[in-house]
Parts: structure tokens; sequence; C-alpha cells
């Protein structure tokens, strides 16, 4: 069940939030949390039913060595806590390990030995990339000191909270367990109902009426490579890119909203990274929660400060080698990785001799670097990647021809060109989700402008078929 | 302002905003369920869903019609005008619905009978239905109206009012882009309810492997399928029928032309035991099964679907017409008692299959233009008399008979039969040569030829508008003389759309549209000249004028529908090659192509050159016999 869905909206939602007001006016805090949990268990299990019951013995599980690991640091022997991390570390990342690459590793020792190993296809629970990066920044937490009160409540309220399962952010446990402490949260709160509907209402716009047409455009183009030309290569490019930033921060947005709902904030996930100047600027700016996770547990865990220059590049490309694997399985994340990583040290050489680019040249090549990974990124394997590049640079013979095709293009594809204009002036110029929330006054200009947007969206919700006839 | 304020207004914008997109849904209207008055394009509504989108329309259009046929996409094949022919005082209306089974036919049937006065009901099944009931898997596109299936009528039209408006966007997009031509989005044509065939129909079929290589999905082997719903079909035909009864309304059911291959989609004992069933409870046209139709593609659009001529076949069939043509093996009224014995013949896979040469036949037509004695090096269009008579001896004393097109169309349309080896022998322009050299060649030997004329240029010396001499053309009073003696047919070769480019102005291309003309202008240019050129010829010399000679051989897609849709019945370019005529396939009769002859190359070099296209032509069916079967 995604956000942006008529049953999340007008069946899920609105039971849950309904129920919890009514818990909150009996006063029943824990009842409140019981039920938010429920209906969390209830969300995920619409995604990946199968999954449901492994996904709760995985929360126990990682529960139980938590309490272990505390309990241990406790008695100073440090040495068994951290067997038990490396324990719980070892559970986490082999499992995502087992789900995510399992196709991947076989093909490759396939086409390595010549063997003939059968591909097990196997299905990915939703939302395991997240949550196994929430346990694992759980149980590091423990060990560090960082988990106080360990209430097995709190901690399931925690790790199942719908509004961020899925996709994030990603959030420590002492972020939630002190906002399900303070008794502030357990009373209905008129201000974050609204702030939450107007910040859900944009993420939801941002979402379904630019991200998911510029999907299927791109989609389309990548499933027609073969007849792709120079104008729908950049088109596709350009939609996959602005497409993925309005997708993920719409559905960030949403989790915000979502949260505020029921009076749980929850941190900010991107903020406007397409105005970033430099790629180490880039990734402070894009699924930050992310960021900061592999910051702390991979960078931080190689690089300590002081240490020397090389070090620094090889924890950056270390860093982002494992990015690389984490986003999916295959080659061309692992290049995706690699690149990143050096243009991030790249950004960081020349912080490191103070060296600057002026404005609009360094923001121009910043862009150009992030279109050139999401390309990496987009593609299924390196060659359709290097297609697709080379699609884009291809030489202009023929002017005259090139200037026809070219306005043959803009005719056919005039609401794709206007969305590409729209989400480039919007990421470019215009104020974030956040930034707009900072000045919401409780006015009617905010009511009408968020409502005229949820319901536009409401109505591009039904997908539309394509015309049947072609099948008779 | 208070939340309570807050959220208020936030949803009074919701309402409004919904407002505002749901009216724009209603009057783009893409499925034509709100009556479509803005656009007025059921052409799209009803290739979007042609359900919902009919009953609206006969909603808006009451009454007009008191009968009607139902059925699956074949459905569409029958045309309303020869149902209307034939059930006399009759106004169909053809309510295909593309992947219609019996429980979409049976509701709509009923639905019809509730509410309109009905004359004649027409069911028209393929073998499907005894697999489909009831199936539906795009709630937009492919379900039925609300009047009809009596599901509810808020939740019914809030569905179409809460649309997407994505959808309402194509239809303007679209909208914009149209032309006479169907789009891929307007296949329908609201007035019959039948698809729009203009283009389909106009496409010029000749060797059977020259179209199975421009359709090569006959070559596809089909699915195959189970019949689990035969009861409930069965079932469903036998309310239909008893609710026809009750109502006094004629009810006809029909079992349509199949393709060989679809009825090897299903196991031949489930057919029988299916007729047995369907027989029992009604009795049938039935065109199904293995016949000499069933095994030439050319007879289909598609793997799928008959071709329209083919519906008027079966039509003929069922009222005993004899004037169209049909095989000996197409058509049975099958009834109870007959049942068995028929199912067994029509669904066993015959040992001798029909050839190939019991309905087809190679036809070469030569071209000539002017006659003179001085045949100057340039001017290879003009023989000299002696070379015609040559070639006509040539050619007689080869064994061929000359015809006339009116033969080839008798051949067609009625199946009468032609000579043996027949030429066809015409002229192009309309030269006094042609009169005063070639007309008494030809009644000499007893030959006949067609001269297609220029209508502007009959009785000139001079090219249009100038005094620059050209080659002389007949009048009115000689075409008559000739065409009254039995040997020459007039045709048309154009009123005034043969322009030469080196003394007319404004030149076109023969009878093509020109880059800048738009589309509708140049529509009625062509019908009114063709008109012209056909009332003329029809006035002065008392034929049927049904050929058109394309000026030059220039011709298109949209020229031929065209010339189609005025009612021409051959059209004749200047493609090198023989003709493959078939019986039942008016589309062998369109864009034929010549031999053309120039004063170079001897009577014995034609003879030489006829036989190697006639040779080309017998390859080509050996292959395709083997390619097929």
């Amino acid at each position: 069940m995604v956000f942006s869905s008529y049953n999340f909206i007008f069946f899920f939602l609105p039971i849950t939030l309904i129920v919890f007001c009514f818990l909150l006016k009996l006063k029943a805090a824990k009842l409140s949390k019981i039920w938010l949990v429920l209906a969390s268990l209830y969300f995920y299990a619409q995604g990946s039913r199968d999954f449901l019951v492994f996904f709760l013995l995985i929360i126990v599980f990682n529960y139980l060595i938590g309490m272990a690991i505390i309990k241990k640091s406790e008695s100073k022997k440090d040495w068994i806590a951290l067997l038990l991390l490396w324990i719980g570390l070892i559970q986490n990342i082999g499992l995502l390990c087992y789900y995510k690459y399992t196709d991947f590793l076989v093909n490759n020792v396939n086409r390595l030995l010549g063997t003939d190993f059968i591909l097990k296809n196997v299905l990915l629970p939703i939302g395991i990339s997240f949550f196994t990066f929430q346990l694992i920044a759980y149980l590091v937490d423990c060990y560090r000191g960082n988990v106080k009160a360990n209430s097995f409540l709190d901690y399931l309220f925690f790790v199942t909270f719908f509004p961020k399962l899925l996709v994030g952010p990603i959030v420590h446990h002492e972020e939630i367990a002190e906002q399900l402490e303070d008794k502030s949260t357990f009373k209905f709160n008129p201000q974050n109902l609204i702030l939450g509907i107007f910040i859900f209402s944009i993420g939801c716009s941002k979402k379904v009426l630019i991200a998911d047409p510029l999907i299927y455009y791109a989609q389309t183009y990548y499933s027609h490579l073969n007849v792709a030309g120079f104008f729908d290569s950049w088109a596709a490019v350009l939609s996959y890119t602005f497409a993925y930033y309005f997708d993920f921060s719409g559905y960030g947005d949403m989790a915000i909203g979502l949260g505020l709902f029921f009076n749980i904030k929850l941190p900010v996930n991107f903020n406007s990274p397409y105005k970033a100047r430099n790629f180490a600027e880039f990734w402070r700016r894009w699924n930050i929660t992310v960021t900061q996770f592999l910051n702390d547990h991979i960078f931080k865990s190689i690089y300590g400060f002081g240490d020397r220059t090389f070090k620094l590049f090889t924890a950056v490309m270390i860093t982002f080698i494992v990015s690389g694997i984490w986003h999916g399985s295959g080659w061309h994340f692992v290049i995706w990785g690699i690149v990143n990583g050096i243009f991030v040290c790249l950004s960081f050489a020349m912080t490191l001799r103070s060296k600057k680019l002026p404005f609009l040249l360094a923001w121009g090549l910043t862009f150009i670097g992030v279109l050139m990974t999401r390309v990496l990124f987009d593609s299924q394997n390196m060659t359709q990647a290097l297609q697709v590049l080379s699609n884009m640079i291809s030489p202009i013979k023929d002017i005259s021809l090139f200037l026809k095709t070219g306005s043959q293009f803009a005719t056919t594809n005039m609401m794709t060109i206007l969305l590409i204009i729209i989400s480039a002036a919007i990421s470019f110029g215009a104020k974030n989700t956040q930034e707009i929330t900072e000045n919401f006054r409780p006015n009617w200009k905010y009511a009408a402008f968020s409502a005229v947007l949820l319901t536009l969206a409401l109505f591009r919700m039904s997908t539309v078929s394509n015309f049947l006839y072609f099948r008779f | 302002m208070s939340y309570k304020k807050w959220i208020l207004t936030y949803i009074i914008f919701m309402l409004i905003t919904g407002a505002i997109m749901g009216l724009f849904n209603v009057i783009i209207d893409p499925f034509g369920v709100f009556g479509d008055s803005f656009l007025n394009w059921y052409a799209y509504d009803m290739t979007n869903n042609p359900r919902v989108a009919k009953i609206a329309y006969l909603k808006t259009n009451q009454n007009y019609y008191d009968s009607y046929i139902i059925g699956c996409s074949k459905t569409s094949s029958f045309s309303t005008e020869t149902l209307n022919k034939y059930f006399v005082g009759s106004k169909f209306y053809n309510m295909i619905m593309y992947g219609g089974d019996m429980y979409d036919v049976e509701k709509t049937a009923c639905y019809l009978l509730d509410n309109y006065k009905v004359k004649n009901l027409v069911v028209n099944i393929g073998l499907e239905e005894s697999t489909n009931y009831n199936y539906t898997d795009d709630n937009m596109k492919n379900n039925l109206h609300a009047l009809v299936d009596g599901s509810s009528l808020p939740k019914f039209y809030g569905k179409y009012f809460f649309a997407n408006p994505e959808y309402s966007f194509i239809k303007l997009r679209e909208y914009f882009n149209r032309s006479y031509l169907p789009g891929l989005y307007s296949i329908f044509l609201p007035e019959s309810g039948v698809y729009n065939k203009i283009k389909r129909d106009g496409e010029a079929i000749g060797a059977l492997e020259v179209y199975l290589k421009k359709n090569s999905k006959f070559h596809e082997a089909l699915w195959k399928l189970d019949m689990h719903n035969m009861d409930k079909a069965v079932e469903s035909i036998r309310r239909t029928k008893v609710y026809c009864e009750k109502k006094g309304v004629r009810f006809t059911l029909i079992a349509s032309p199949v393709y060989y291959k679809e009825v090897q989609m299903f196991k031949k004992d489930m057919l029988i035991k299916y007729w047995e069933k369907i027989a029992k409870v009604t009795d049938f046209w039935d065109f199904s099964g293995y016949s000499s139709i069933s095994y030439d593609p050319r007879y289909f659009y598609d793997s799928l679907h008959f071709r329209n001529s083919i519906g008027d076949m079966a039509l003929a069939y069922m009222f005993n017409d004899k004037s169209v043509y049909r095989p000996k093996d197409f058509g049975h009224y099958t009834t109870m008692e007959n049942v068995s014995e028929h199912s067994a013949k029509i669904f066993n896979v015959p040992s001798v299959k029909s050839s190939q040469e019991a309905y087809t036949v190679k036809v070469p037509i030569l071209s000539y233009h002017n006659l003179d004695k001085n045949v100057t090096k340039e001017n290879t269009f003009t023989v000299t008399p002696e070379k015609f008579r040559s070639d006509m001896e040539a050619l007689k004393e080869k064994g061929f008979n000359t015809i006339l097109f009116r033969d080839v169309l008798d051949y067609v349309n009625k199946g009468k039969d032609l000579p043996q080896n027949p030429i066809l022998i015409t002229f192009d322009d309309g030269y006094t040569s042609n009169y005063q050299y070639a007309y008494p060649i030809l009644k000499e030997l007893g030959m006949k030829a067609t001269i297609s004329v220029i209508g502007i240029s009959a009785g000139k010396d001079t090219y249009k508008g100038t005094n620059i001499k050209m080659f002389p053309h007949f009048d009115y009073a000689k075409a008559k003389e000739m065409y009254d003696s039995g040997i020459i047919d007039i045709q048309s070769h154009s009123f005034n759309m043969h322009d030469n480019s080196k003394y007319e102005g404004s030149y076109r291309e023969g009878v093509l549209q020109k880059a800048n003309e738009r589309e509708k202008e140049y529509i009625s240019i062509l019908k009114k000249d063709y008109a012209m050129s056909k009332e003329t010829i029809e006035k002065n010399v008392g034929n049927k004028v049904f050929v058109y000679t394309y000026p030059m051989g220039k011709y298109s897609v949209l020229s031929e529908a065209l010339l189609r849709e005025f009612g021409n019945k051959i059209t004749v370019t200047t493609q090198p090659g023989v003709n493959m005529i078939v019986k039942g396939l008016p589309q062998s009769l369109y864009a034929l192509k010549r031999i053309n002859v120039t004063n170079d190359v001897s009577s014995d070099e034609l003879l030489k050159e006829i036989d190697k296209y006639m040779q080309k032509m017998n390859f080509l069916d050996k292959n395709v016999v083997k390619l097929i079967y």
C-alpha cells in the first residue's frame, strides 16, 4: 500500500487516525501505541504478507540482542557485548544480502566459472533495505550506550511506525523514544494535524503530479532503447533525474506529514539536493538520513579526525561502494558508487586546497555529474548505461535534420517537456517543502494551495489503461 | 484561523477543485457517457468503450433504429447497409462490442428490447463465447453501461466524473490530430456502430504470398482455449431468444465464418457438443468451421476477423441472393435434425482442400496511349498502328481473350466465370488516334478494349488554357459510337486532375494531395472531380463508370479509400505486373497493375514479358500453398 493510493487515503489512514484520536481522548497512551503498532503491521502485511511473521521474528531477535548488549555493557563485559553486536550485525547484513544479492551472485558465479546454478528469483520483502539499516543503527546505539529506557512497546513502535517503515527516513531509537516519553505526544494537537495535512498534500502532489508521469516517460524510453535518439535520451534522463527527487522527497514529505498526524516528528530527508554546488554537498542534501547512517557506521569507522588525506579518500570510496551495493544488485551500481566516490573526493580535494569555482560553473558541473550518475543508476546494466550516454552526446551531423527532429520531438512530447521545465524551476529556484512549511500560517491561502494540489493528485491516482481495442 | 475552520476551508477547496475537474471530464467526455455534446465525437468514445458509448449514442438518437445486430468484434463485418437491404424496411444498428461475450450480448439485447421498439434482433457468435462469460478486466473500458447491467447509476456516472483527466487530455489531443482516415483512437462509425474500415477495405490485395508477407501474423499459432463456459453461453442464447419471442421480435442467430486456425483453437469433440447444444435451443445460420473461405487468409483482416465482403456473402446465403458469389461449401442452416451430421463435417479437417484455381484468376492488363504513324524516339508512349495490330494478332494467336472491366467485376462480385486466358487492353487519355486506328483494328479482330478519358480534354487539341498543340482527343460523340459498338468501354481518367508539369501552372501530382493543402479541401476537390468525370461520361456515352485509371499512376492510401467511398469499384495504376483477381474479394480490384507497351518492344517480346509476370505469379502460388496448408 503506497501512501498515494485511494486505499491508503480513504481507508487505512482515516481509520487509523480516528481510532488513534479516540484513544487519545480516553487518555489511553499505551493503547494508542499498541493501536499504531497493529496498524503498522497491517500496513506492512499489505505489501509483504508472506514475510510478516518473519519480519516480527527479526524484530524480536534484534530486541533480545539489543537488551543483552545493554546488560553486558553495563557489567563491563565489553567483548561479549561486542560479540553480541556482531551476531546482530551478521544476521541483519546476511539477510539483506540473501534477499538482495543472491541472484546477482549466482549470475556472476555462473558467468565466471561457467557453472549453471539456477537463479532463485528471490522475492524482496518490502522495506528490507531500510528496516535493516534501522535495526543496525539500533544495535550500534545499544552498544554505544545511546539507548536508555528500552521498553518493548516503544521499541516495536520505533521499528514499525508505518510512515517511515518502507523507505525511511532512518531514525535512531532515541529520536522516537524521547517523543514517546513526552506526555504531549499523546494529547490531541490540532496544529500538528493541519500541518500534517499541508505537508502530506504537498508530498503527495510531488509524487503523483510530477514524479509518476516523468517515471512513466523514462520507463517507456528505457523499454524502447533500440529506437532512441538524442532528444528523447535527454528528456528521459532529465525525467528520471527530477522524478527520483520528486518521488523520493515527496514520499519523505508524506512520511513527515503522516508522522505529524500522530504527533511524531520525523527527520527531514531531502534539502533541495539539486541546488548543491559540489558532490559532497549534494550528498548532505540527498537522502540525508541514509547518508548520515553510512557516515556514522562506515566512513567514521575508517577515518578519524586528523588522519591523512589518503585515508580520507579511502574512507569516502569505501563508503560509496557500500552505498552503491546497498542501492541495488548489479555491477552498474558498484560503478555508480565508485563514480560518486570520485566526485565526492574531488570536492573534498577542492575544499582542502580552499579552491572555489564560480557558483554557476560549480552548480552546473555538479548537476551534469548528477545526470551522469543517474544514467548509471537507472540502467539495467553497463551496456545500457553506455548506450544512453552515447545517445546523449551523439554529434550533430546535419543541422537542419537535427532541428527538424527536435521540433518534431517537441510537438509530440509537450507534456513531458513542460513537466521537466516545471520540475527544473521547482528544484533549482523554488523553496523546498520544509522552507515552505516554516512560513506556514493556518490561513485560507495555505488551505487552498494544499487542497488544490491534493485534489489534483487524487484525480491522477487512478491508472490510465491503454486502448483495449488494440487487442481485437 | 481555528483549526476547524482551516480544515473546513481545505475541504471546500477540495470540493471546488474536484467539481472543476469533474466538469472537465463531463465536457470532454472521453467515454461518451455524458452525451458528448461539446465535441460530439462518438467515433472516439466508442473506441474507448463501445459498450457504454453506444448505449449513450442510442439515447441521444432515440428511435432512429429499429433492428440490432449484437456480438463480438467479428460482428462488425456485417454491414448495416446490407442488413437493411435484406431485412426489408429495417434500420439496423450494429452493437458490436470488442471482446463481447454472451453475457454482454444478452444484457444489451434485454436493455434494447425493454427500452426501444425493436423489429429484428440478430445475434452473431464466434466460437470464443464458449470460453468467456461475463469477462471484464478493465473497469472503465470494457464494462457495460449501468443502464444495461443494472448496477448503480450514481456509482457509474461518479466513476467517469472522477476519472483521471488524462483520458480527457488524450481525447483532446487526438481531436486536434484527427483526419479523414480513421485514427488509432477513432475506429468506429457512430452512425452505424461498425468499425470504420475505409482504410482497411481500401487496401489492394492480390497474390496470397504478398498478402501473407504484409500480414505475417497469419502464420502465428493461436492459443488453445477450453470451452468451460459452453453451458452458460448456450443458456444465455436461449434466454435471449425466449425474451425476443415474448416481445414479438424476430430473432436470428448467426455463427460467424472463422479462419481455419481459429477452429484449431478448440477441441473438435467439444465444438460438436457445443453445436448440438446450440441447435437444441435454436436453429441458426451457420458459416463456421472449415470451408474454402476459412482457408484463404485474404478473406480475413486478421486471424480472428473475417472481411466485410464475407459478411455480405453470408447474408446473401441467408436470403438466397444468387447474384452474390459464394462458394458451395459456405453456409448452412443448422437445425436440431441436421446438427450432428453438419458439425461433424465442418469441424473435421477436410482431406482435400479446395485449390485456389477455383476462385482466382490471373489477369494481365496492357496499357497503350497514343497511336501515330510517325513515332519519334523521345515519345515512347506513342506506338504505330502497325505495331498495335501486330500486338493484337500475337495475343490472339497465343490464345488470349480480351475482356472488359465489367467482366472482372462480375467475376469478383457474382462469381461469373471468365474466358480462358483473359486479358485487358487499356488506352489512357482518350486520343483521337484510338478512334482512328485502334478501334477499327479491334473491330476487325473481334477484340475489346477500355479507354479512360480525361474529361476536360475531350474534343481538344491544345493544352487547357493555352494555345500549345497536343495530340488531339476524341469527343463524346465518337466515344458513344465506340461504346455502342460493344467493343470499347469508356471509363474515367479524372475530369481535370491530369496536370502536365510543363504547361500547367498550379501543378498537382496526379490526384495526390498537395503539400500544403488542407485535407478537407483536397477531399472536396477529388470528390467533385470524380463526380464530374463520371457524370459527363455517363450522360454522354450512356454507360456505367466504375473504373478509375490514376493520372500518371499516382495514388495514395487516402485516394484509394476516397474513390471507394465515392462508389468507384476498380482502380488502375501504372505499376508493372499481372493481377491476381479473387472471387468474393473486391480488394483484388484495387490498384491494378499494368504492363506498359512502348513502340520499341516487339510483339514477341511483349508476349514474353507477359509470360514472365505470369510465371512469377505461378511460382508464388506454389510456394504459398506449401506455406500455409
